[in-house]
């Protein structure tokens, strides 16, 4: 039988007799939920690499207490959210990072694509709008409030379903929802904020 | 000039989310993981050996503990029945635990406890049977005996005496006598006008 068909809770329980290649067809099958969810907490592709790195070593040394309650990827995301948390936490400079116009190598360069995709379907006047307004939805979704944010950019991963979400944040599913409408919302103002404005207002 | 917001402005902002969080792990990363893993394994068995190296050094710790627990619980003769054997080579003075009311003329000192709850517990409580053993004191001898000891001699202390030299009459002292300046009034008059 190939190692593709097993089910998670199979493979979990061959990892746990001490077989390392059933575990590593378990990171293989959820390294970029994880990493995902490492990059929308951390905001760096470097930083996620080694956090997600971290939850599978730890999920690694803690497969005894996995009880099957929740799925195998459930219960990692749980643990590579808390890595990840943590790891934000003790980046004094993550900040910093996060908001510098120099850290292009990871989620800039796909605005860059994005961008210079656009540019050759529409005129120069399109393009530079819809770069502009791009790089200012961006910042508004940066400068959203922890809660707001992470709930956002977990949520528009299309990696996870709002269980997922809401047990990587410890939150009911009814909040989790909120907290992405209340996300729109305030990137909304934020943006009138910035000089735009709604197209029906300008219209008059 | 104001700038339009579109009128999908929900949808730009899940595609700028989306972005955000867009992108695969290096496709290394099981490699990586297996390889911590083994090393992390193969780091176990020598954590074990450490550990057992240890525990033959705590059980010789504990049975020490436990000897010494053992020596402090055994009983052993008390000072007083002690001091009542000095001089009597060969005596046996049988020692308890609690040895009960002294003799007439022994004077013994033992802590004693007010509080009422413990005294109350005192008369209360049944008295076990405490058993008793006996205890060989070796004779015991002063050296040197009393009458040996030699006298204690004060030597006089020897004191130069001290002469006084007779003091010289003082010089008489002079006061000085006190100048005070005539203090002219001028006349009322002329200050008025």
């Amino acid at each position: 039988v190939s190692i593709a068909c097993v089910s998670d809770a199979e493979l979990v329980a061959r990892a746990r007799q001490g077989d390392a290649g059933a575990f590593g067809e378990l990171v293989d099958r959820h390294r970029i939920a994880v990493y995902r969810a490492a990059l929308a907490a951390l905001g760096s592709h470097a930083e996620a690499e080694d956090a997600a790195q971290d939850a599978f070593f730890v999920a690694w040394k803690r497969l005894a207490s996995f009880r099957a309650e929740a799925s195998f990827k459930t219960w990692m995301l749980t643990i590579a959210w808390h890595q990840a948390i943590n790891r934000r936490r003790s980046l004094t400079q993550w900040w910093k990072r996060a908001m510098s116009i120099s850290d292009r190598s990871g989620i800039s360069r796909l605005h860059q694509e994005r961008l210079e995709a656009t540019s050759r379907e529409r005129s120069p006047e399109q393009a530079a709008a819809e770069a502009e307004l791009r790089r200012a939805l961006a910042a508004a979704i940066r400068a959203l409030p922890l809660k707001l944010r992470d709930t956002l950019l977990l949520a528009q991963a299309g990696e996870y379903s709002y269980e997922e979400i809401a047990a990587m944040l410890q939150a009911p599913v009814g909040t989790i929802k909120w907290r992405v409408s209340e996300a729109r919302r305030v990137i909304k103002a934020s943006m009138r904020a910035r000089g735009f404005e709604d197209v029906e207002t300008t219209a008059r | 000039m104001s700038k339009p917001l579109p009128v999908e402005i929900d949808a730009e902002i899940d595609a700028v989310a989306r972005d955000l969080t867009a992108g695969e792990p290096d496709g290394r990363m099981r490699a990586r993981v297996l390889a911590r893993i083994g090393h992390q394994q193969q780091a176990m068995p020598r954590v074990i050996g450490w550990k057992w190296a240890l525990a033959p050094a705590a059980a010789a710790l504990a049975i020490a503990g436990w000897l010494a627990w053992f020596d402090w619980r055994s009983p052993r003769p008390e000072p007083s029945r002690r001091a009542l054997s000095i001089g009597q080579p060969g005596t046996s003075a049988p020692v308890t635990e609690n040895p009960g009311p002294p003799p007439e003329g022994t004077a013994t000192v033992a802590p004693i406890d007010t509080t009422p709850a413990r005294a109350a517990a005192n008369t209360e409580r049944p008295r076990p049977q405490r058993r008793t053993t006996s205890v060989e004191l070796a004779p015991f001898a002063l050296e040197p005996p009393l009458d040996e000891i030699a006298p204690i001699v004060i030597e006089p202390i020897e004191l130069e005496a001290i002469s006084l030299a007779p003091l010289r009459p003082a010089a008489p002292i002079q006061p000085l006598e006190l100048f005070i300046a005539p203090i002219e009034v001028a006349a009322v008059d002329a200050v008025a006008q």
